[in-house]
């Protein structure tokens, strides 16, 4: 009694008290995979589903019990968790941090996964792979991507006269239609804007690609910030602020609701276009009225609980689709090089195994099971998502709870695609990048486009410079020439 | 002649103090002489540490950054800390005197202080909303409060007499403490009300207002989770950026936990350096019973 209540002090859950969903405890004899996930509600429970399935299959064959945890932060704490040596056995970290987590060795190389051809350049759409394998070693398994798309608001498109079937193709059209949209009174407070470059803000650092930029040189690790391309892009993106006025665009900003709330400004029509990714469905769905009793979540819920059939849940989710298609559009975003199709932005989520895991060969098969082609399409499905597989069933697409699923499949296929820079310092870069856009933005006169960005340029020049001479001093220290 | 402890009250004492004592060396000395350790290497969290002597604090002043947040720290303490003292002793004064339910006022002032940081952090951020905020609404302006990089130190340094009613219980206790012979003393004497507040009341209160500083100092110097909520990690172009901001980010966003334990050092040194400075100029305005 003793030894369980100190087991329960210091680990927190009893041995042998993890249970499958019907309530029947695991064997004690089962190894316990420790799985932290980035995701909650709706997409943790799409997540915990696939963990139960594989838990009543595979998992019983071969005594292993993943154990699904929704965590908070799960860079920081799987990081920390690494250092004190004590990690999950699997982490679903973000494409973003591959990059600092390879440079420092925190992961462990998923080789027998590569070689059974679970993680593959074939295996996967042209991006995901150099993601998964920073150097060509394979670090991560890709778990669901995303392309970035444009949204745009059909029925506030209807009400300003614009076709509600054709987005903008142009950076030109764009500025064009979120001029016409737009509701500013008399003293420039802004009601309704059409568009707004920084707005949600997840990916102002691309903006430049858009206008022809490559911000990351993968060959070199260095960040070309401060191009005629950028100065280009940012002009674009400071226009926005100086033309609708600074104080007006940070005043209208200020009250823009949380993103998973209905009060999201573009789910509450407040913006009639943005940038988001395929996920964005699902939310809309979940947080706008019109889709009560319609949303996947819902549907799928009622659905597992019995209250509707199969043909009823399919029904209804056709009818969301079609009620979104209504309301709704997303496509390529446009830019400013050429078709839209030229310049693509992706985004992804992965699974890795971090480096000191108790329970590694478990955990790939975990992992193996997961990037199973019907697993993983279970998942993008419940999460709205395209799969980061090349090889999709007619199913997928048939059945996909995103009416635009087609428009992302496609995106996604594309060799254009770029996603964020795998590099060690991106963390460093990227937050010196926010800092300028959101400068810009706010107090476009005291930080013009120019000067801002070749100052952002000479910060992420040093912090570059910095790395490099850490990284030359630890390779001395390693082979044991010492510190200098 | 001094009495002697004997030896098994001597253990007794220790084995007292020994929770203490093993809490101050775990949870304190060592992880302290890590940080001083760590500063003077490269150590990315988990890749193993790296001697690299001064590099760290070579590279902390040639750093912009570090410039600012010390800067934007330095003009927040100076903002807040003589303000929420201020707002404290005057408090103090008011609910000293003979006010009608004084335990309701008390519990008015406590209770602030009370509510989670992060959650009075998000009440302020709707009060303050430079669109819809209860604020700008009263004041009929359109006012960005913690987006502008001018009025973002104030507002911050104003939004801090929100937790001033510890500070107030405190400086009560203090004037309570005052003997009522002093006050009828000066009465007698022919002071007025405000001589007696600054011949009286405030030399007797000054070990409190003393012990306060202190403590508002340090607070000061480690500021972090509200003005974080508000300003959305530091504001617009880091003007509300601060100190604690910066080592936090340094450790665990950039993985640099040299360079996080190098600032972490001369914040230590700097709070060691402002406490000291305090209390050798307490000489000079403490007065001890």
């Amino acid at each position: 009694m003793v030894a369980g209540a100190l087991w329960l002090l210091l680990f927190g859950t009893k041995p042998g008290t993890y249970a499958y969903r019907d309530g029947t405890l695991v064997p004690g004899d089962f190894t316990v995979v420790t799985y932290w996930e980035k995701w909650t509600k709706e997409e943790a429970e799409a997540m915990q589903a696939v963990c139960d399935r594989f838990n009543e299959t595979v998992g019983r064959d071969k005594k292993i019990f993943v154990h699904f945890v929704s965590v908070s932060q799960v860079d920081q704490k799987t990081l920390i968790a690494t250092a004190g040596g004590n990690p999950p056995d699997i982490a679903g970290i973000w494409g973003a941090q591959m990059g600092t987590f390879s440079a420092y060795n925190a992961l462990t190389p998923l080789h027998e996964l590569a070689a059974d051809g679970t993680i593959t350049r074939e295996t996967y759409k042209p991006f995901i792979y150099e993601l998964c394998a920073p150097g060509g070693v394979p670090y991560a398994a890709s778990s669901t991507p995303a392309a970035v798309a444009l949204y745009w608001n059909k029925e506030l498109f209807r009400e300003v006269g614009l076709d509600p079937e054709k987005p903008p193709q142009s950076i030109d059209e764009l500025d064009a239609m979120a001029d016409k949209l737009i509701i500013q009174k008399p003293d420039g407070t802004i009601v309704r804007a059409g568009f707004l470059p920084n707005f949600p803000g997840w990916w102002d650092y691309y903006w430049g690609n858009f206008f022809g930029n490559r911000l990351w040189i993968s060959e070199t690790d260095d960040y070309r910030i401060d191009t005629p391309e950028q100065v280009r892009a940012y002009t674009w993106y400071q226009k926005y602020a100086i033309k609708y006025g600074p104080g007006n665009v940070v005043s209208f900003g200020s009250g823009f609701g949380q993103f998973a709330s209905p009060q999201n400004p573009f789910m509450s029509g407040e913006v009639a276009m943005c940038l988001q990714g395929p996920w964005f469905v699902n939310y809309v769905q979940n947080y706008t009225p019109q889709f009560a009793g319609l949303n996947f979540t819902e549907v799928m819920r009622l659905r597992s609980l019995g209250k509707i059939s199969e043909a009823e849940a399919e029904t209804r989710l056709m009818k969301a689709r079609d009620l979104f298609r209504h309301l709704y559009g997303a496509s390529v975003p446009p830019n400013a090089v050429g078709k839209p199709s030229d310049v693509l932005i992706g985004d992804l989520d992965v699974w890795a195994i971090p480096r000191g895991a108790r329970n590694v060969k478990e955990a790939m098969e975990v992992i193996r099971f997961f990037s199973r082609q019907d697993n993983m399409e279970m998942l993008c499905r419940s999460h709205s998502k395209p799969s980061p597989l090349m090889k999709v069933s007619d199913e997928f697409i048939a059945k996909h709870p995103n009416p635009f699923i087609d428009v992302f499949e496609t995106m996604m296929r594309s060799d254009k695609m770029v996603a964020m820079p795998v590099s060690a310092n991106w963390a460093k870069v990227q937050a010196e990048i926010t800092n300028a856009n959101n400068a810009m933005w706010r107090t476009p006169d005291k930080y013009p486009v120019g000067p801002t960005l070749k100052e952002t340029q000479i910060a992420a020049d040093r912090h570059l410079a910095e790395y490099r001479e850490i990284t030359a001093i630890r390779k001395a220290a390693k082979s044991g020439g010492g510190a200098k | 002649m001094r009495d002697r402890v004997k030896p098994r009250e001597q253990i007794a004492g220790i084995l007292f103090a020994l929770p203490f004592i093993i809490g101050f060396l775990v949870f304190m000395a060592y992880p302290l002489c890590k940080a001083v350790y760590f500063s003077f290497t490269d150590y990315p969290f988990l890749n193993e540490p790296v001697f690299i002597g001064l590099r760290k604090y070579v590279r902390m002043f040639g750093d912009p950054v570090f410039w600012q947040s010390l800067r934007n720290t330095i003009v927040f303490a100076l903002m807040s800390v003589p303000f929420s003292l201020g707002i404290s002793v005057l408090l103090a004064l008011l609910l000293n005197n003979k006010v009608k339910a004084p335990g309701v006022w008390r519990t008015i002032i406590f209770v602030p202080s009370l509510v989670p940081s992060v959650a009075s952090a998000m009440l302020w951020l709707w009060l303050l909303n430079g669109k819809d905020g209860l604020v700008n609404h009263l004041l009929g302006t359109k006012i960005q409060w913690l987006t502008s990089e001018t009025l973002v130190l104030p507002t911050l340094a104003f939004i801090g007499f929100w937790g001033v009613g510890q500070t107030v219980v405190i400086f009560l206790a203090g004037l309570q403490d005052i003997p009522t012979e002093m006050y009828e003393a000066a009465e007698i004497d022919g002071a007025n009300a405000l001589q007696r507040l600054f011949h009286v009341t405030l030399p007797m209160l000054s070990p409190v207002i003393f012990f306060n500083l202190v403590m508002g100092i340090i607070g000061a110097w480690s500021v972090f989770d509200g003005p974080y909520i508000l300003t959305g990690g530091g504001g617009t172009n880091r003007s509300a950026y601060f100190y604690a901001m910066y080592i936090r980010d340094a450790a665990f966003l950039q993985t640099d936990v040299g360079y996080a334990s190098a600032m972490a050092c001369v914040q230590f040194l700097i709070v060691m350096t402002l406490t000291a400075l305090v209390i050798w100029s307490s000489k000079r305005w403490v007065h001890y019973r």
